[in-house]
């Protein structure tokens, strides 16, 4: 900053207000905004080892989120002291200050952090890392709604991409009623056939 | 000379790998003897640098810079606010450098790293210096409201080289910048109406030096930062010609970059 005012001013964003929010779900032929039909999912795109200096990443992008995560480790902890025979998970979700239309709104979201570590630590073999630990870091670039399930998908993507160990992936969708079970298996076919081409891609 | 000629008797031994992770001194010094990097890049040529424009869609001007496998994202925000006395007809411009936890294994959540703030200020020198914004063009109505940029730069992958890269992907933010058009509304509010070096080889490096030049090849800053080698004028001297050969191949990525954007 220039120095020239003690303070930041303060400043407002000069974007139209939002309009009133309609009623939704009217009936089962609704088109959405983007026109989408009810049962439709958001087009995704995933990619592995997005960034070169983690062990393990993952670049997701459904609709206009998307999202960045990078897994480190096992690594040692200055955080955790005792010995420990099994491993630990360290997880934190942040947002860039331009990932939401109104600049620093996403620091609204900071139960994303626990409830990723829920998501996560049923799936990983803890064992097979004991004393050590497993850093995810998530990074939202941009926020077009479903950010949390986004954001696990992606981990679980990123994890996978690390070599730690895992009893399965894990996906997650957000959904109105009882579509989830048929969206996350869908998902998770997705993430399982870009691992497939990572793998091959690597091999040639 | 025992203690080299033991590393030298192990060299023969063991793998490159090993070999680079022990004695990175040597590793480097090695290569410098035949004027080349670890990458095969002769000593002058600088990584695969590529720029993209408008990386972010909800962003007023953005873009997305990499040099190697250093990656840069910068976009800027627009918001409006009451100009101070002192500078009743110009904007602001407000530079914020993040290094966040994905970027590199040595930042945690809790522990920012020592070099973020040191490039961060680093930014905001360069680009409020060299005059590249001209303050007056942000002011809306002469004492009453004007542009704040809030220029914003994150490293999503940090492999050497940041400062390059962040003010690379700075500048060419704010080419692609588009002012939105405004007028005020009856409350007086204004609203829109219906726009290389590698990480390993720099903590070897004991000395790092950055010069920063205009398009017009203009000396903009020279930062040597302390550090135990002492800067003689020949060595400067390279520094800047280096830079200058630099500057014409990044004005030719960036205009080659606005030039695609303006097909579209």
């Amino acid at each position: 900053m220039s120095g020239k005012t003690a303070t930041a001013p303060t400043t407002y964003s000069p974007s139209p207000t939002q309009k009133k929010r309609q009623p939704i779900f009217k009936d089962v032929d609704w088109i959405r905004p983007d026109g989408r039909g009810f049962h439709q999912c958001r087009p995704a795109f995933l990619r592995t080892g997005a960034v070169n200096a983690a062990a393990g990443s993952a670049y997701a992008e459904f609709g206009n989120t998307k999202v960045i995560v990078s897994v480190f480790g096992p690594r040692e902890s200055k955080k955790a002291m005792m010995y420990s025979d099994i491993g630990r998970l360290n997880c934190n979700v942040s947002y860039t200050t331009f990932a939401t239309p109104v600049r620093g709104q996403g620091s609204d979201h900071k139960e994303f952090s626990s409830m990723l570590h829920k998501a996560l630590e049923g799936a990983i073999i803890l064992e097979s890392f004991p004393k050590t630990t497993v850093d995810v870091f998530a990074l939202v670039l941009e926020s077009g709604g479903s950010d949390l399930p986004v954001v696990i998908s992606c981990a679980s993507l990123a994890l996978a991409d690390a070599g730690i160990m895992m009893y399965d992936l894990v996906t997650s969708v957000s959904v109105a009623v009882e579509l989830c079970l048929d969206a996350c298996s869908k998902l998770g076919d997705v993430m399982r056939s870009c691992l497939k081409e990572a793998a091959s891609a690597s091999q040639e | 000379m025992g203690s080299s000629g033991a590393s030298g008797d192990l060299s023969g031994e063991m793998e490159v790998d090993a070999f680079r992770r022990l004695f990175p001194l040597r590793f480097y010094e090695r290569h410098l003897l035949e004027s080349v990097r670890p990458d095969a890049r002769p000593l002058g040529r600088a990584r695969d640098t590529t720029v993209a424009l408008g990386a972010v869609a909800t962003a007023d001007g953005s873009a997305m810079a990499k040099i190697g496998c250093t990656t840069m994202l910068a976009a800027i925000k627009l918001e409006v606010m009451t100009p101070p006395l002192d500078s009743s007809d110009e904007g602001s411009v407000a530079i914020d450098f993040h290094m966040p936890p994905i970027c590199s294994p040595i930042v945690r959540p809790g522990r920012p790293a020592e070099v973020a703030p040191v490039v961060s200020k680093q930014l905001s020198d360069a680009i409020i210096s060299s005059g590249m914004i001209n303050l007056k063009e942000l002011s809306l109505v002469s004492g009453k409201a004007a542009w704040m940029a809030y220029l914003d730069i994150y490293c999503l992958d940090a492999d050497g080289a940041l400062f390059d890269a962040a003010l690379l992907a700075a500048v060419a933010a704010f080419s692609h910048l588009q002012i939105p058009a405004v007028t005020v509304n009856d409350d007086g509010r204004v609203v829109i109406m219906s726009g290389e070096n590698e990480e390993e080889e720099e903590s070897v490096m004991e000395t790092p030096v950055t010069v920063v030049l205009d398009s017009s090849s203009r000396l903009v800053s020279l930062y040597k930062p302390g550090g135990p080698v002492l800067a003689y004028m020949s060595a400067v001297q390279d520094c800047v010609a280096l830079t200058r050969q630099r500057v014409k191949e990044l004005q030719k990525i960036l205009s080659d970059a606005i030039s695609d954007m303006e097909v579209d």
